[in-house]
Formats: structure tokens, C-alpha cells, sequence
């Protein structure tokens, strides 16, 4: 079965905010919902330093089979019309879109579970993975267990 | 062919690299093994290994060709 309302892939750099105005202006005029989320990168503050821009990096090939499966999950489940999955890989700075989802139903109800449904999907499943920068140049790596302890064990630091 | 194994996240600053090729062995407890007296820093990292873009977590035979991604706890979305 071919699934031609299901959209996935992976975007270099930065998800411009007009990618989502395309997607709004196609379709046949079946859906009455959309819902667009849009993962932002934040401007944290980690050990005294702020996060000047994440370098995502994936495991390609599979993220995209990932994306796509997980996209063909949340219609068949929710009984959305359609959903749109983009990720960023590459350099995005602070304020910048990383991550959009864009579903896009009959009614509201199913629009508001799915999309939150997929986001949660994507973290849980999506080998994807990001690399803080920080201003003074040294990078981390959230989610590594060792790097939540602190900055003190063995850990290089790149300085650009 | 060798085994190709490629690392993400974390694992490339353990390893100084994100792709290398290595000789075949019998299977995936055996690779572990012989990365981690290569790179032991990778042995402090928690990773799930993927054979052929599928998620293995008990050990698995290894083929010629097969390619093996070291793949950290995920952090996109």
C-alpha cells in the first residue's frame, strides 16, 4: 500500500517557517484541522555557558525509515488526514526551527493527539542526535549520561 | 569486505571518528569487545548497535559487508 499522505525527511540546516505555508496551501480541501508543531532551538544555559547552535547528526538511512514508518503509524492510529515530518541535520542556531510536524485532519480531536503522538515518537525512536555548541566555542552532548554528571571526566572539547 | 561500522553522537569524540572498516568477527559481543580495547572509552558509554539499519540487543552473528552503527542514547526531536 503506498501512502501518498505521509511526508518525511531529513532538511540541512534550518526549517524555514515558509516550508509550513506551503503545506498548508496543498491538499484537496478534505481537512478542517491543522496543527503545525515546531521544535525551536532554545537559547539554554548549561554550566554558565549559552547554547550559541546544535549540530544535528543522524544515522540517515535508517532515520528516514524511521520517520516514514512512524508517519504511517500516527495516520493509521489517529485517522489524520495527512502528516508532515521534517528534521533538521547540520548546523541550526539559537531561535531556529529544527523540527516541524504538520498534521492535518478532518476535525481537531485527532489532530491534537497525533501530533503530539508523533513528537513523542520522534524522540523516543528517531536516531538523531544533537551536539550543543556553546559561545565559548566547547561543545556537549545532552542525553549522555556521563555528561549530565559535570565537565570534569574525559570528554574533548572542540574549540572552533 | 570488511565490516564497516559507523559511530554517532558521543561515540565520535570517543573515537576520533564517525565511520571506520574493520575485519570481520564472529559476532556483535566480539566487535564490542574488540572496539572497546581500541577506543576503551567507548566501553563507558551506554550504545545499542544496529546490524544493517535494525536494532540488535542480543549478540547476532556477523557477516562479511554487514554495517554496524554505535548509536548512543537518541537526543533529536
Amino acid at each position: 500500500m503506498s501512502n501518498t499522505n505521509t511526508y518525511t525527511h531529513l532538511v540541512c540546516g534550518p526549517i524555514h517557517f515558509s516550508e509550513a505555508a506551503t503545506i498548508s496551501a496543498s491538499g484537496d480541501h478534505t481537512t478542517g484541522a491543522d496543527i503545525l508543531f515546531l521544535g525551536v532551538i532554545r537559547r539554554d544555559e548549561v554550566d554558565g555557558q549559552h547554547v550559541k547552535e546544535i549540530i544535528y547528526s543522524a544515522y540517515e538511512p535508517m532515520a528516514e525509515k524511521v520517520f516514514a514508518s512512524i508517519a504511517a503509524g500516527i495516520v493509521a492510529e489517529h485517522g489524520i488526514e495527512s502528516i508532515t515530518i521534517r528534521h533538521s541535520v547540520g548546523t541550526v542556531c539559537a531561535g531556529e526551527i529544527s523540527m516541524l510536524v504538520y498534521v492535518r485532519s478532518k476535525h481537531r480531536a485527532e489532530a491534537y493527539t497525533a501530533s503530539r503522538d508523533a513528537v513523542e515518537r520522534i524522540k523516543a525512536h528517531a536516531p538523531v542526535w544533537k551536539k550543543e555548541v556553546y559561545e565559548n566555542g566547547t561543545h556537549g552532548w545532552p542525553n549522555c549520561e556521563r555528561c549530565a554528571a559535570g565537565h570534569d571526566h574525559a570528554h574533548g572539547h572542540h574549540h572552533h | 569486505m570488511p565490516l564497516k561500522l559507523l559511530f554517532f553522537g558521543v561515540l565520535t569524540d570517543a573515537t576520533g571518528t564517525s565511520e571506520l572498516a574493520h575485519d570481520l568477527v564472529t559476532d556483535t559481543e566480539a566487535l564490542k569487545q574488540a572496539v572497546s580495547a581500541k577506543f576503551p572509552e567507548v566501553a563507558t558509554y551506554t550504545y545499542n548497535l544496529a546490524v544493517n539499519q535494525e536494532i540488535t540487543h542480543e549478540a547476532k552473528a556477523l557477516n562479511d559487508g554487514d554495517e554496524i552503527a554505535f548509536m548512543p542514547p537518541y537526543s533529536g526531536g
